[in-house]
């Protein structure tokens, strides 16, 4: 037998995290088949929430959304819970300004190393947002990707979701930087 | 460590890790049914730090019949642990679900290489997988099958080369409470 390369540890430089980082869902990702495609969002408040893990501290100094083509009416909120679901930060609504560009907000976090939801919501569904598409939403689910479900409300709520089963087969592309451009 | 740990996770992408991508081109399917009756496909995987195993998910396909089992093995092939209790069969469940079950968990690993493992007992049930493309590339990506002969992952493993290309979606979570 032979001994097992040590890829474990994902030393990334902690610059981005977003859904396609190798801490994140980035190899559920890369096993989709399709790749990042556009398409305007699939349900309005209905949250996604994306799990990540942390082996060192991250400052986040912007949280983003990758806007798509078509529409940029509406708004969109990012933010950060932790495995619990409990609130730690979020940039609040945020109106689209235009297509095809990365777009979001200034906002400083220190997250220690541990486990968290990156969350994303639109309050509508008229903005075209960069995403990647599976109907078998088991294919997500497989990473742990989770949803808040029977939100009517925006933007991300500040008393915390609740992670429950995924009905969603789009993920939207977003993430944080560690500066404040992306 | 993070919650999930997925068979298309990354610490099952190893040292073939930047082929795999060409591989599984096509994405996640539904699947054809089971490559083979009691056939079990152990998937190698390494964490980097202790983790404990309280729940395990898989994710059905379009259709699904019989039985399934899934387990761990230690690198060498001793098996760790099973969710078949060598009593009562586990059905594979509904189609287009995630099924999931707590039976002989929680068990502790320690850093280190391990299999995941799956089998069917029939060549009807369907799970969600990818697909490497041929035997070829499961063996490349270090995939590997046994034909156990009857239902219930074995105490010892008995590694052959993969004569299928699936790879099998499901997971193991340290939270107990989770639902997919």
């Amino acid at each position: 037998m032979s001994d097992w390369l040590v890829s474990g540890t994902h030393k990334e430089p902690q610059r981005v995290i977003s859904v396609a980082s190798q801490c994140a869902i980035g190899h559920t990702i890369r096993y989709n088949g399709t790749g990042l495609g556009t398409a305007v969002v699939q349900t309005a408040k209905r949250i996604i929430l994306v799990p990540f893990q942390l082996d060192d501290p991250f400052t986040i100094r912007r949280m983003w959304v990758g806007a798509g083509a078509g529409g940029t009416a509406g708004n969109f909120d990012v933010g950060v819970y932790d495995e619990f679901g409990t609130y730690i930060n979020s940039i609040g609504s945020q109106a689209y300004s235009s297509a095809n560009a990365p777009q979001g907000a200034a906002v400083t976090q220190v997250l220690m190393p541990g486990r968290y939801f990156m969350a994303c919501e639109h309050d509508s569904v008229n903005p075209g947002v960069r995403r990647w598409d599976n109907s078998l939403t088991g294919h997500w689910a497989m990473a742990g990707v989770m949803e808040h479900s029977n939100t009517t409300t925006f933007p991300l709520p500040t008393g915390g979701v609740t992670p429950t089963a995924l009905a969603h087969s789009q993920i939207p592309l977003f993430g944080f930087t560690g500066s404040t451009v992306i | 460590m993070p919650s999930v740990l997925s068979s298309h996770g990354q610490f099952t992408d190893f040292a073939t890790a930047h082929l795999v991508a060409a591989y599984t081109s096509s994405g996640p399917t539904n699947g054809v049914g089971w490559p083979g009756t009691n056939r079990a496909i152990y998937i190698p995987f390494y964490i980097p730090s202790k983790y404990v195993i309280r729940k395990v998910f898989w994710a059905n396909g379009s259709s699904t019949s019989g039985n399934i089992d899934i387990g761990v093995y230690d690198k060498f092939g001793n098996r760790i642990w099973r969710m078949y209790d060598g009593v009562s069969s586990v059905g594979q469940g509904t189609a287009n679900t995630n099924p999931s079950s707590t039976t002989g968990l929680p068990i502790p690993l320690d850093e280190g290489g391990y299999y995941m493992a799956m089998m069917l007992d029939n060549t009807t049930g369907r799970v969600i997988e990818n697909n490497t493309g041929n035997s070829d590339g499961a063996e490349e990506v270090g995939l590997l099958q046994q034909a156990v002969g009857s239902y219930g992952l074995p105490s010892t493993a008995t590694f052959a080369a993969a004569a299928s290309s699936v790879w099998p979606s499901f997971c193991f979570t340290d939270n107990a409470s989770l639902t997919l």
